[in-house]
């Protein structure tokens, strides 16, 4: 210290060149390793350490204001070397919008006495030409003198080297993110594409919802969560990874149309409150034309992440998806079931119509000859023509009350009672008073049969016959007068046990039978008229002497345009019989 | 439509499963299938190898969240091994490798289950 002046400044500017060159040296590989770097905490390390280094201070912190979050919220990453920093001061000393270094002592804004209480000396702003990206805190000397122009010089532009390579990381972060964001929305209209492919082919309900699950597991890592489909009205859980979710939890959320946040609902919601209690997190509604047909509800996820609005809408889509495909499999089940009862029905009226006669005996003494035609595929009316013996033959017609199958069924019934009991020895009227019974006893009371059977004999010319309260059939008399066949008693099924009166006809050649259902003379025209039995017996007079077949079709033909456009109303069926000599 | 297919096979206390072709909503219920069969059979420590797949989306994904649970309850666990760089990064992407050991290859996944 007792050297002379300029001894001593000659000492210190050369010391103070080597310096320099030490310093620039350092700067130069600080900048290299910095502008190499896109980690940003790495390059606030070095900062620190090379301030240490340089400065022979044993305390220093850095801080840097992160890019906003999409969060919104302001996030800071901090680093200290034996001086801690608080957030509250951190905030604060942001607002300064500083330039340069500032001792701490210098500082205003009430953080001053703050940052001197944790040790720093001086502070740095880390800043781009246009803005502020953090700060560097560097301990007091432990001598405890200011920092001498030159350090404070250095650790400026250090800052300023590190200022530059941070907005480098930031930016390099930010374009990662987008990045990586882009590439999650990419992969999101892969899986919305790649569902609408899928859910197109697939028919089935529970095909659905599984292929929904995986897209959504998938996609959002969900390792709760829960499928409600609602049907009429009525909501059922189909898929359930959430222990405690039961339907009841559900029931006030399918009213909600968009996607929702459960922590949003609490306070007008109390499924909310218990579903959050179960792990979920979101609820998104299945909507298929305005109407919420299922919901999901997604609980914790793989990456613990908050689920995100854009998140939401796409998992909504999905779910949409699902909802159609869902509704098409239902759509493509009823259709089955439909196809299966017309092919039941089908079946049916093949059997049916094989209960009826296909084609008619020959038969010396009478021509016969049917028509029939049910308004639906089965129905309740019966006819039959049965060669007894080589003069004996036997023709009946029946109609049973109501329609379709239930008809059906009772009319294949009475078919096979008939025919077993035509084959035995019985009278007409043991036969009907047996039918009766058995009819009685297979049905309620509010069903019951008419019934009409006559039996001719060819050898005699005489008809027998039972009206069991059939219409009445008509008997021309080839010399003229009509005859209507009424003798007989109740219509079968009824009253049981009870007696037929058999009613007797002389028959001569060129004499008509002519048997009938109430859909002929019942058939009604747009006006809501009957065809009537006045009408049939004209048209049977005037064409007596056609032949069976055309008196039939005479009648059919005048029974459709009588009726015009209105619907069929009951079943057809005639049948004519026409005596002769041979 | 792309194929895929699956082979299984036991090495040691493990089983290795050998997928091949493309894995997506259409293929996934081969996956699950299998899956579920070890299931069944109480196979519980899995080598997934997926050197033969060529693609994987988000519903092939899904098939392996839908077992790991169950697996680990058992104390198995699912290893991912001989990933092509293009399915990783879907599996990266998603956020998989929190939850998944993966492997570079499928020997090194079957050390860690015959180490136990």
């Amino acid at each position: 210290m007792s050297k002379s002046p300029k001894s001593n400044s000659q000492r210190f500017s050369r010391r103070s060149g080597s310096d320099r060159i030490v310093e620039l040296t350092s700067l130069i590989e600080t900048a290299k390793i910095l502008n190499s770097s896109l980690d940003y905490k790495f390059i606030l390390n070095h900062i620190m350490l090379a301030s240490m280094g340089k400065l022979a201070v044993s305390k220093t912190a850095a801080v840097v204001r992160l890019p906003v979050a999409p969060s919104g919220k302001e996030e800071f990453l901090k680093i200290g070397k034996g001086i801690t920093l608080e957030e509250e001061v951190i905030s604060k000393l942001f607002t300064l919008d500083m330039e340069g270094s500032l001792s701490i002592s210098e500082i205003r804004n009430g953080v001053g006495a703050n940052l001197a209480a944790t040790g720093a000396g001086r502070l740095f702003a880390i800043r781009t030409s246009h803005r502020l990206l953090g700060y560097l805190f560097i301990g007091k000397k432990l001598v405890g003198h200011e920092l001498l122009p030159s350090e404070v010089d250095f650790v400026s532009t250090l800052c300023n080297i590190a200022a530059a390579s941070i907005e480098n990381a930031f930016v390099f972060q930010q374009y990662k993110e987008s990045n990586s964001e882009l590439q999650q929305r990419v992969q999101e209209l892969q899986t919305l594409f790649e569902l609408s492919k899928e859910f197109s082919l697939l028919t089935d309900e529970a095909r659905a919802v599984r292929t929904l699950e995986f897209a959504v597991m998938g996609q959002t890592g969900a390792r709760k969560y829960a499928v409600c489909l609602v049907h009429n009205s009525k909501g059922k859980i189909v898929v359930n990874r959430m222990p405690g979710l039961e339907e009841a939890d559900l029931h006030t959320l399918c009213s909600y149309e968009a996607p929702m946040r459960l922590s949003e609902l609490t306070g007008e919601n109390e499924s909310a409150v218990r579903l959050i209690g179960l792990g979920a997190e979101v609820v998104i509604p299945f909507q298929l034309q305005g109407k919420t047909d299922g919901l999901l509800v997604l609980g914790e996820r793989l990456s613990h992440a908050k689920y995100t609005d854009s998140e939401m809408s796409f998992i909504s889509s999905l779910c949409n998806l699902a909802a159609m495909a869902i509704d098409n499999a239902r759509l493509f089940e009823e259709s089955l079931a439909k196809q299966r009862l017309e092919e039941e029905l089908n079946l049916a009226h093949t059997i049916q119509e094989k209960l009826l006669p296909r084609e008619n005996p020959k038969f010396t003494g009478c021509t016969v000859e049917t028509f029939h035609i049910p308004t639906k595929q089965v129905g309740g009316d019966y006819f039959d023509v049965i060669k007894m013996s080589e003069t004996r033959i036997c023709v009946a017609i029946a109609d049973v009350s109501g329609k379709g199958f239930p008809a059906a069924l009772l009319m294949a019934n009475l078919q096979s009672a008939f025919r077993a009991l035509m084959a035995t020895e019985l009278k007409l009227n043991q036969i009907l008073e047996r039918l009766n019974n058995i009819v009685y006893e297979n049905t309620d009371f509010d069903r019951f049969i008419t019934f009409f059977v006559a039996l001719y004999d060819s050898a005699e010319r005489h008809l027998v016959y039972i009206n069991a309260g059939h219409n009445y059939p008509f008997l021309l008399k080839r010399n003229g007068p009509v005859v209507r066949l009424e003798s007989g008693g109740l219509m079968l099924g009824v009253v049981p046990n009870i007696r037929y009166e058999v009613g007797g006809e002389e028959i001569a050649p060129g004499d008509l039978l002519y048997m009938f259902t109430d859909g002929v003379n019942e058939a009604l025209n747009e006006k809501g008229e009957q065809f009537s039995e006045e009408r049939i017996g004209d048209l049977l007079r005037l064409n007596a002497g056609l032949d069976p077949d055309e008196i039939l079709e005479t009648i059919r033909i005048e029974v459709s345009s009588f009726v015009g456009q209105a619907p069929q109303s009951d079943d057809i069926t005639q049948l004519c019989a026409k005596f002769h000599d041979k | 439509m792309n194929e895929f297919k699956v082979l299984t096979r036991e090495s040691g206390n493990a089983v290795v499963m050998e997928l091949q072709g493309f894995l997506d909503a259409h293929t996934a219920p081969d996956l699950e299938k299998t899956f579920s069969e070890l299931m069944s059979k109480g196979k519980y420590n899995i080598v997934v190898n997926f050197n033969a797949l060529n693609y994987i989306s988000s519903a092939g994904l899904g098939v392996f969240m839908a077992y790991i649970d169950e697996v680990r309850n058992n104390n198995g666990d699912i290893k991912l091994a001989s990933m092509q760089q293009k399915v990783f990064n879907v599996f990266d992407l998603l956020g998989f490798p929190y939850l998944y050991e993966i492997y570079k290859d499928q020997d090194e996944a079957l050390k860690k289950f015959n180490s136990r």
